[in-house]
């Protein structure tokens, strides 16, 4: 395939310099991969991995791509758990971790960063200023900027406490798929109302623009107290969510489940004495110690008056960050037994129960493997259901990406059964049926008329809005 | 083997949770097959048959510190692997081949260079500078060491090569694009001493006298509370840690069980080591290696550990601050972290904990300047850089940390201190 683009890769050297075009078919596969349990094929591997240094040189390679018709295809850290990071198409890549700059700027109120910036490293920089940043992907370590703003994903926090990090984005430098540098928002700590293009991109999963840089709102640090309930049942816990919102409850950032297996699995991972059953951990926040006390204070009675075996606001540091990190070890356990197939359902919180249910019979009815192991837990509060459906690492590639689709459609029909459709992965990639199964024809067409208005030649993310497995 | 190895290589779930701790990664550019992820698949999608090997995948794979911060990172959050290992096995394969394929492109001509001359170095002269001679038991000084006993002290030659790392790494950056095309095979003609004075290499006198009074100060100490032992003097072997970490198994299967041989002629029973690369090799890979090894191995840093009550022995315990580093292989792969902590608070030395510390220190860049030390330069400059803002004094127990780490420090106004060293001064204060 190289042959065929060396014209390409010596034009696109002219663009970027000649050390930031990698064009070797081992580096290309690396670049082509996501974390889908199966391989790369030959239509996903780029023609060349191309890493600007700014804005201006993405609007280059653009039209560049537009000129000769070749598609482009963004990418963060390559973490998405849906496929958006792999390529569909023997695309150019565009790697934007050159633009990782980050920029505070106390006395305006707001930070810059450059796409390519990893969330750890934005998080520590706003430290230092004693402020937070409103995420908390499991990937943040690795995830970019770029793409969690793509995306719009909260992922472990509960929104209705901190709502969506898009929420705090005060404006973007976005280069549309033709190549024109846009720059949306404010400059002014209060978001702009009405008709304004930055809603259009947070979000768009790299289908209408490339993000190159980012405007956020400082916010300060957060306090935390954090709380532990123990549950007999998994309906328990379940009961208390759905309460929570009846009652309207002051919401936690976090509200976490481990099921009575998960938690005896992570508990002892970590040297905690067996739990007693399922347990749920909870972090209540605000910015005064006072609020923070009296929101723990409230939660935890709420807590008590469900059908909890113990409820109570954990002291020690040491004791919660092994609680909280018996999570990260049941997802170790988990991981290290085989293939896992992974969804989220995200359902209207009075039909949490329901859902789950739904989910759980999926293990028994599934075609592609008989009887996977199955289990729950996550951000059960948020309200999302992962339900997690594992086969053996021995399985072939060809029945894995069957179990993988087959996962996929049977938990994408639970969403669209209750009306919903999640809130931490995006929807595009192997989502994309979902959106025409969900929402109908005309919500999809307008979609794509969106985007063909942006991108007539489809050139950015090709795929990703057609659907690709 | 390949069936197995290709199985556990397969077991990496492609999270990459390892790349953002890794120095390689993070300090140059961010690049993807410049981490553990990318290495790992590189060598996956190899073997499936998807490519051989090529310049890319050599440059991938041979800079890897091994530093094992990866398997720190995939036992913490992903699969568990001993990425570092899987990484090293991998350049068994590739320099085979590399070797069968007669591959000339400029990657395979620099490794394929350096790995002979280093190989051929160690089984010819026992160390990988080739110096051979007296050079390596002038440390010794006015000690008075015995020669035989059944407890030695062991050097590896390790601390003594340091002063001519930096002049051998500094030849490598001037004639490397001239290794790289294949030509100037026969300029550094190391071996004997007449060919590293003929190449040019200089012991650096910095380093020279560190480095004496570091292994000095570590034996004195060792005397002073009575423990007994012997020295192998120009006997004593280099121990092999750059045929293991660069994938040289074949000629480590013939190397070790003559390093072993040697021990047995002295009838040592018993090894006390002073670096951790050598502490690694004994612990962990002699009894690989060779049958019945039985050899006790213990790092001084453990010995004074047991002696911490005699510690006041020493002399005048001064106040003393440093910021600590600890050497990866130290922490990661011997485990020997709290140790050197005991032993300074009762010899009443305050040690500054950097960001990075314990398990989860950072590299100092050493273990690819034999290849890649433009790379370690980076690497290096960056952790000197992270150290100096929690003192102005460094110190660390490892001589190729020592090494790397005094290039820098005059940028940094900072000075660098290895544990020998300071228990040196302590006795001589």
């Amino acid at each position: 395939m190289t042959n065929e683009y060396n014209d390409v890769i010596k034009d696109l050297m002219e663009i970027v310099g000649r050390e930031n075009v990698l064009y070797d078919l081992p580096t290309r596969i690396v670049y082509a991969q996501d974390p889908m349990p199966y391989d790369v094929e030959e239509h996903n591997i780029p023609i060349a991995i191309v890493r600007p240094a700014n804005a201006e040189e993405v609007s280059k390679v653009l039209k560049y791509a537009n000129e000769k018709k070749i598609p482009v295809h963004v990418r963060g850290s390559g973490t998405s758990l849906v496929g958006v990071a792999r390529p569909k198409t023997n695309a150019i890549l565009l790697d934007l971790r050159r633009i990782r700059d980050i920029v505070v700027y106390p006395e305006r109120g707001y930070f810059e960063a450059g796409a390519g910036a990893r969330i750890w490293e934005v998080r520590e920089k706003l430290a230092e200023y004693n402020c937070m940043l409103p995420a908390y992907p499991g990937s943040e370590r690795i995830a970019t900027i770029g793409g969690l703003i793509s995306a719009n994903t909260s992922a472990h926090a509960v929104d209705a406490a901190l709502g969506k990090p898009g929420d705090f984005v005060l404006g973007l430098e976005v280069v549309l798929p033709t190549g024109e540098i846009l720059h949306t928002g404010t400059e002014s700590t209060r978001r702009p109302a009405g008709v304004e293009l930055t809603k259009l991109f947070i979000g768009g999963e790299g289908l209408f623009g490339v993000i190159t840089r980012i405007r956020m709102r400082l916010i300060p640090n957060i306090i935390k107290r954090n709380i532990v309930a123990f549950f007999k049942t998994v309906d328990d816990v379940l009961n208390t969510v759905m309460s929570m919102y009846r009652e309207r409850v002051v919401p936690p950032l976090f509200f976490e489940f481990l099921d009575d297996k998960a938690a005896k699995v992570g508990f002892e991972a970590v040297g905690l004495p067996e739990p007693k059953g399922c347990v749920a951990m909870i972090t209540m926040h605000d910015w005064t110690k006072e609020g923070v006390e009296a929101k723990a204070r409230v939660f935890l009675e709420f807590l008590n008056g469900m059908n909890v075996i113990e409820a109570r606001i954990v002291e020690d540091p040491d004791e919660w960050s092994k609680i909280w990190r018996s999570r990260s070890e049941f997802g170790n356990f988990m991981n290290r037994r085989g293939v896992c197939a992974g969804s989220e359902i995200t359902p209207p919180v009075y039909k949490l129960k329901d859902a789950y249910y739904d989910a759980v019979k999926i293990k028994d009815e599934i075609e592609s493997y008989k009887n996977p192991d199955f289990c729950s837990f996550g951000h059960i509060g948020a309200p999302t259901i992962h339900a997690y459906y594992i086969i053996p690492f021995e399985t072939p590639n060809e029945v894995r990406k069957k179990f993988i689709q087959e996962v996929r459609f049977r938990t994408e029909e639970i969403n669209a059964k209750y009306n919903a459709c999640g809130g931490e992965w995006g929807i595009t990639a192997q989502r994309a049926e979902f959106i025409k199964m969900r929402y109908g024809e005309v919500y999809y067409n307008v979609l794509k008329k969106i985007k063909q208005a942006l991108d007539p030649n489809n050139i950015l993310n090709r795929g990703n809005l057609e659907g690709w497995w | 083997m390949s069936d197995e190895y290709l199985s556990e290589l397969s077991k990496c779930r492609k999270c990459r949770f390892c790349i953002d701790q890794c120095p390689t990664f993070t300090l140059l550019d961010n690049i993807e097959v410049r981490g553990p992820y990318g290495r790992v698949q590189m060598l996956k999608f190899m073997l499936k048959g998807f490519y051989d090997v090529e310049d890319s995948i050599i440059h991938s794979i041979y800079s890897c510190l091994r530093c094992g911060q990866c398997n720190v990172v995939c036992g913490e959050v992903g699969e568990a692997l001993e990425v570092s290992e899987l990484i090293r096995y991998g350049r068994n394969i590739l320099i085979s081949r590399i070797k069968e394929h007669k591959l000339s492109t400029p990657e395979a001509n620099l490794i394929n260079y350096v790995l002979d001359t280093l190989s051929s170095n160690i089984i010819k002269k026992y160390d990988p500078v080739g110096i051979g001679g007296k050079y390596w038991v002038k440390w010794v000084g006015d000690l008075n060491i015995p020669r035989r006993g059944s407890t030695v002290l062991y050097t590896s030659r390790m601390y003594q090569m340091t002063p001519y790392l930096t002049t051998v790494t500094d030849l490598m950056k001037k004639h490397r694009d001239m290794l790289m095309k294949g030509k100037m095979k026969g300029l550094i003609k190391v071996g004997t001493w007449l060919g590293v004075k003929w190449a040019g290499i200089k012991a650096d006198r910095k380093l020279e006298d560190k480095s004496s009074k570091a292994l000095y100060g570590i034996a004195l100490t060792l005397k002073k509370l009575g423990v007994e032992y012997s020295y192998l003097y120009d006997d004593e072997p280099y121990c092999g840690t750059l045929l293991y970490d660069l994938g040289l198994d074949e000629c480590l299967k013939d190397y070790i069980p003559k390093v072993v041989d040697i021990f047995r002629k002295h009838n040592v029973e018993k090894l006390i080591t002073v670096d951790p690369h050598t502490h690694h090799m004994l612990k962990d890979v002699y009894p690989e290696y060779s049958n019945g090894f039985n050899i006790e191995v213990i790092h001084y840093l453990e010995l004074l550990n047991k002696h911490v009550d005699e510690l006041s022995k020493l002399g005048n315990p001064s106040n003393r601050e440093y910021v600590i580093h600890d050497p990866c292989t130290m922490a990661r792969y011997n485990g020997i972290i709290e140790e050197p902590r005991n032993i300074a608070e009762r010899l009443n030395i305050k040690l500054i904990e950097p960001k990075r510390s314990k398990l989860y220190t950072k590299c100092c860049g050493g273990p690819i300047e034999y290849a890649y030390p433009d790379y370690t330069d980076i690497i290096a400059r960056d952790r000197v850089s992270e150290l100096s803002r929690h003192s102005n004094k460094i110190i660390t127990y490892c001589p190729i940390c020592l090494t790397n780490f005094v290039k820098h420090s005059g940028e940094f106004n900072t000075e660098v201190y290895d544990f020998g060293e300071v228990l040196y001064e302590i006795l001589h204060s």
